[in-house]
């Protein structure tokens, strides 16, 4: 993440603003894509008005498992960039 | 940005540098949500009996992530070789131009 570490101090509070608004958009994003996601997933009759008890526990599955796969992959993520970095950073070093 | 264009590292030595940091970010949100979301599909059964994640998906998830950031490793290498080749193209067209039209 270059760009971002070398920003000058001045404009990181700016810069930091603009994560603050990514990040709410991103959540009411997120929000939206998995209603849709577990509502294809789990919704496929429209006998009735209200959710039958196995497409409600169904779609309350489908959140929790797509949440906590999401942290799953975050932290993976995370490690994998982190490697990177080291790995950059010893090329670095090795080259000098 | 080493990561997305293969192995050279995009200098921002251009106009604004916190464009390029915002930009950066989005670029790394849109990463994470495509990834989380492909891994999903791939990797969670549609039953979703369980509120909690299985072994064997969580271990499918980890593998997802590792494929996936090398998928798209190599997609920018492809990426910038094209880039490349095309900038090329487009250089001999325009020296074959000034050469014709310097006659």
């Amino acid at each position: 993440m270059d760009g971002v570490q070398n920003l000058p101090p001045h404009i990181q509070g700016q810069f930091m603003q603009n994560l603050e608004q990514m990040q709410m958009k991103d959540s009411l994003t997120m929000y939206n894509n998995l209603v849709e996601r577990c509502f294809n997933s789990c919704v496929s009759s429209f006998r009735s008005k209200s959710l039958d008890k196995y497409e409600t526990s169904c779609v309350e599955n489908c959140a929790s498992r797509y949440i906590k796969m999401t942290q799953r992959v975050g932290l993976r993520f995370a490690e994998h960039q982190a490697m990177q970095q080291k790995r950059a950073a010893d090329a670095l070093g090795a080259g000098k | 940005m080493n990561s997305l264009f293969g192995q050279k590292e995009e200098k921002p030595a251009g106009p604004d540098p916190l464009f390029a940091a915002t930009t950066e970010m989005e670029m790394y949100t849109h990463l994470f949500n495509n990834m989380a979301a492909a891994c999903f599909e791939k990797c969670s059964s549609r039953k979703h009996k369980e509120p909690d994640l299985a072994l064997g998906e969580m271990s499918c998830s980890d593998r997802c992530v590792s494929k996936y950031l090398e998928a798209q490793e190599k997609v920018g290498v492809v990426l910038q070789k094209a880039n490349e080749a095309q900038a090329l193209q487009q250089k001999n067209l325009a020296d074959m131009q000034n050469a014709l039209g310097g006659r």
